[in-house]
């Protein structure tokens, strides 16, 4: 299917028309587009050269080709913004569950290409990792509007399969992503709580804002089954025959225990965390969340 | 019913207990099956929790299978000893007790220092504080045999002030004239306390047992069935006999005119039969008479031998007719309610017979009753006892039979509807019909409306009409004639009464169907040997059906002396039923019929040994002009005086007697052992002597817990319900 067919819901974008995604946090780098830079220079990528004109700034100068050339030229420059969000998408097999019409990981895709489509709207460059154990696919952050395109087709792609193993990868990540941005984490969070905060934390130290979106499908988060049931474990886990109606306070209590430790893990870290069902619309979940940003 | 249980068979139901197991088993293949993403947090929910679903799983098990266990032991219905520890815990199970005493007339014998009603009050009165103790919790029932369907006291309580006003009904109760009626009073108690809750429940039969009240007692009998029944429902039996040893006692048992017409100044003798029920001679015996109109001097019968009887008649005359009444008194002994018996009857100047002419001549003697009116009421001074009163058949109408014991149809073609169905009342409620057929018979007619396929007057239907040759006429057969009977003039071979009646022209009559209370009283000497004379009852009253005519036109019947002597006794016959209704059994309702246009309405009725006058209306029978009158309260022996107030004549009086059954005065009793043997398929039944026994000997000894395991059941129920769902896991 089409990637944007399939991922880019017309409703969705329209309910996000008028919203961006602003940095919260201040990033490098220096005022272009939407965000500023405490920095009076700027870092950006050199693309090319130009004779000088009177009236350009003399910084821009490239001295080296006047030292060869005997000639002025200045250094022209990628216009580039401050912002660089990389889309951090979980594709392990957990992600594959699904109760009704839409599992984890397709609800997730769509959640990463409205949110790449916002970024490339307001001129920022936004990357995708799929990861479950390992990164899978990378896509470089770009700004240009028809990476979205590149975006699409990786969540196209993607199967869920393989285990979760946060505990090194998101070291990796961060070590990976050198200039400072935004880190958006959307996953169902499936794995121990201390290494996963401790990649997050990662992600912290190295000056990105990271907002963690964790996707759950309605039942995990309900548990409404009723009548003897064998539950067969993703991800390798084992399988249990039970009575439900007897576990469901005690896997609820641990169910919430569990995001209530991530959130106040995220909030200490001051990282925005977000809990979405897959029942719950995007177009009205994604319009909240961006408007109690921007008021913030 | 064994102790244990009341139905041990439905203890087989404890094999459902596996119901639970297996569906708890079952339930564990029936299972969905789901792919599981969040099992981590699944596995250590059941990891911490283990034990407990475990312990839980099991305790609901547990008391499912109780349930079952609980729903089986209640059905099964446990029984336990009244007094033991788990009766006490289970609660009082509440018995019911009922008492059923016998107050017939042969429990007003005396014997000792009292009469046997009197001891069973006594037992009574030694029973009733029973209820203020041990039996505290129970209900009685008291019923007497004269009253079987209208208990004294129903499933109530006598204690405190219930229990003072039992005891004074008890001490006001008297021997009745009645017999007992035990398997009527059985039945009604079975079906009245039977229809309630299931408690336990003891009969006690308080009676003198007098071999006469079972008779009819044998295998198949009613009160062997209705025993049976009781014991199989659970009924504690128990008999207490407080019949005496002493069974001494002499009873008027019959008395009777010696004729069956009874004509104004016409001397008459009335027979009082007396006998000896005791196993030794007795004498003398004075026996007094009294009538409506005086006082015979009584005359003493020197001895009757042991279980003999003896006859004193006395030759009664009364002066005018109407109403009358004889009665006979023995002297006393030990039973007074069986030394008097009373007979009420009508004399006549004549019984009115009404002679219907079908077929009307002017010829001497050539209509169809001319020779019955001669016969029955010949010219001279010689009262016939007949006044019969001749009316051609069209002039009948519905009214046209009042005042007529007899009616005779001579040669009558058919009958209005009206007419024939007054006539059917008529003789229902007491009166004699002859038919005498003709030329004019309509057999289809008397087929279809007068036999009716059995239903009808006629005893049997007739075929045709035949004829034998004048030199060789039908005769009458004198086989089978009763001596006794109607016909007896022709009984006996070689009788010339056969041999002169010559029958030239008769109605053919078919058999009568068997079981169809026909009588064949005499046969005609034909190939057939058709029917001569049928008689049937009808109702109260009684149909004699000839094959041949009233007059000379069939035979020459009319002309011979056989003929007389058939009608008198025939006539007297059928005019003798009507009395049956004047003399009645205990508790019979007394009913009279009166002209509407002739009388008041209201009638006064004055009962035995009353001056009182019992006030009671009519009512309209419909379709005649008569008033019917029905008196209910005829319990004591006695002659009942009606008094009808007749607009022309004045107070007229009509007379009833009651009378008890005439083996009341035979005190024998029945042995234990033989009723027993004659009862084979009642088991159980506990006999006692002394209403102390009763207590030991027929208190039920188990009380039933199932009520308090039903409780117990929906206890369980809900905390099962309540922990199902605190566990989270459904029935």
């Amino acid at each position: 299917m089409n990637g944007s067919r399939r991922f880019l819901s017309p409703k969705v974008l329209a309910a996000i028309s008028r919203l961006d995604l602003k940095a919260r946090l201040i990033v490098e780098g220096f005022v272009s587009g939407l965000h500023q830079s405490p920095f009076h220079g700027f870092s950006v990528e050199f693309a090319d050269h130009r004779e000088y004109t009177p009236g350009d700034d003399i910084r821009h100068i490239d001295w080296k080709v006047y030292a060869k050339s005997d000639r002025f030229s200045i250094k022209e420059f990628e216009e580039e913004t401050n912002l660089k969000c990389t889309m951090l998408l979980d594709v392990s097999e957990s992600m594959r569950y699904r109760s009704g019409e839409t599992s984890k990981l397709e609800y997730g895709s769509v959640l990463v290409a409205t949110l790449s489509h916002l970024l490339l709207h307001q001129q920022d460059a936004t990357g995708l990792v799929l990861f479950d154990s390992d990164i899978r696919r990378h896509v470089p952050e770009s700004s240009r509007p028809s990476h979205i395109l590149a975006i699409l087709a990786e969540l196209d792609r993607a199967v869920a399969e393989q285990k979760t193993d946060v505990s090194v990868l998101f070291h990796k990540i961060a070590e990976k992503i050198k200039r400072r941005g935004m880190v958006l984490l959307v996953s169902d969070l499936f794995c121990p709580v201390e290494p996963l905060m401790r990649g997050l934390k990662h992600f912290r130290h190295k000056r990105h804002e990271v907002v963690v979106f964790q996707i759950v499908d309605p039942f995990e988060r309900d548990f409404p089954f009723e009548d003897n049931t064998l539950f067969k474990g993703l991800e390798g886990y084992p399988e249990l025959l039970t009575e439900p109606r007897s576990l469901k306070a005690a896997y609820l209590k641990n169910f919430r225990d569990h995001a209530e430790a991530i959130r106040k893990a995220c909030a200490d870290q001051r990282i925005d965390f977000v809990q979405i069902g897959t029942d719950q619309p995007l177009e009205t979940v994604l319009p909240r969340y961006l408007a109690l940003r921007a008021r913030r | 019913m064994f102790p244990g249980f009341a139905n041990p068979l439905l203890l087989a139901g404890a094999a459902l207990i596996a119901i639970p197991i297996l569906i708890h088993l079952l339930n564990k293949r029936r299972f969905r099956t789901v792919e599981w993403a969040a099992m981590e947090f699944l596995l250590q929910a059941e990891h911490k929790n283990r034990r407990r679903i475990q312990v839980e799983n099991v305790l609901l098990l547990i008391l499912r299978c109780l349930l079952v266990a609980l729903i089986v032991a209640a059905v099964a219905r446990p029984q336990v000893r009244k007094g033991s520890l788990l009766s006490i815990a289970a609660g009082a199970t509440p018995t019911d007790r009922v008492v059923v005493w016998d107050d017939s007339l042969s429990t007003g014998h005396v014997s000792g220092s009292g009469t046997c009603l009197d001891a069973m009050r006594d037992d009574l009165l030694r029973i009733l504080p029973h209820f203020e103790t041990d039996w505290r919790s129970d209900a009685l029932t008291l019923v007497r045999t004269s009253k079987p369907t209208v208990p004294d006291y129903f499933r109530f309580a006598p204690r405190g002030a219930h229990r003072r006003d039992a005891e004074a009904r008890i001490r006001q109760a008297a021997p009745t004239a009645r017999s007992a009626n035990l398997v009527a009073c059985l039945e009604s108690v079975r079906e009245r306390v039977s229809g309630g809750a299931q408690v336990p429940k003891a009969l006690y039969l308080l009676s003198d047992f007098r071999a006469t009240d079972f008779a009819a007692a044998g295998a198949g009998s009613g009160l062997e069935i209705v025993l049976d029944k009781l014991a199989k429902e659970g009924w504690g039996i128990t008999f207490l006999d407080r019949g005496a040893d002493d069974v001494e006692n002499t009873g008027i048992v019959a008395l009777e005119p010696e004729e069956k017409l009874l004509v104004a100044n016409a001397p008459v003798r009335f027979s009082a039969r007396v006998r000896n029920f005791g196993d030794q001679p007795v004498g003398p015996i004075e026996i007094s008479f009294k009538t409506s109109e005086g006082v015979v001097p009584a005359a003493a019968i020197p001895s009757i031998p042991a279980r003999g009887e003896a006859f004193r008649s006395a030759t009664l005359l009364f002066s005018s007719p109407g109403s009358a009444w004889v009665e006979a008194t023995a002297s006393a002994d030990r039973l007074a309610g069986d030394n008097a018996r009373a007979v009420a009857f009508t004399v006549t100047s004549g019984l009115p017979v009404l002679l219907v002419n079908g077929e009307p001549k002017a010829e001497a003697f050539g209509d169809e009753t001319a020779f019955l009116a001669f016969s029955l009421a010949p010219p001279g001074a010689v009262v016939s006892g007949f006044k019969p009163q001749v009316v051609l058949d069209r002039a009948l109408h519905p009214g046209s039979f009042e005042g007529f014991p007899v009616v005779i149809l001579a040669n009558v073609e058919r009958l209005p509807e009206d007419v024939l169905a007054a006539l059917e009342r008529h003789v229902s409620e007491g009166a004699g019909l002859v038919v005498f057929p003709g030329t004019r018979t309509d057999v289809d007619s008397y087929r279809a409306e007068w036999f009716k396929a059995g239903k009808g007057l006629l005893p049997v239907p007739p075929i045709e009409a035949r004829s034998a040759p004048r030199e060789a006429p039908a005769r009458l057969s004198p086989d089978g004639i009763d001596p006794r009977g109607v016909l007896r003039v022709f009984e006996g071979s070689d009788n010339p009464s056969v041999r002169t009646l010559q029958i030239g022209r008769w109605l053919a009559l078919e058999e009568p169907a068997k079981d169809a209370g026909v009588e064949i009283l005499a046969r005609l000497q034909t190939p057939a040997r058709e029917p001569f004379l049928a008689r049937k009852a009808f109702g109260k009253g009684r149909v004699w059906f000839f094959s041949i005519s009233a007059d000379r036109d069939g035979s020459n019947w009319p002309t011979l002396p056989s003929y007389l002597a058939t009608l008198f006794p025939l006539v007297e016959d059928a005019g003798s039923r009507a009395e049956a209704s004047r003399n009645l059994a205990p508790g019979a309702p007394l009913v009279v019929t009166y002209p509407a246009a002739k009388c008041e309405r209201r009638i006064q009725i004055r009962p035995p040994g009353k001056n009182a006058l019992v006030e009671i209306d009519g009512a309209a029978v419909e379709g005649t002009a008569l008033y019917r009158a029905e008196f209910a309260d005829t319990e004591n022996p006695g002659v009942y005086t009606v008094v009808l107030k007749e607009h022309e004549r004045g107070e007229t009086f009509q007379h009833f007697t009651v009378n008890p059954e005439p083996d009341e005065g035979d005190l024998r009793r029945i042995p234990h052992s033989e009723l027993e043997r004659r009862l084979p398929a009642v088991k159980g039944i506990q006999w006692v002597r002394d209403v102390d026994d009763l207590f030991r000997a027929s208190a039920p000894e188990a009380s039933e817990i199932w009520r308090t395991l039903m409780h117990l059941f929906l206890l369980l129920l809900a905390i099962e319900a309540l922990l199902a769902w605190r566990f989270g896991r459904g029935a």
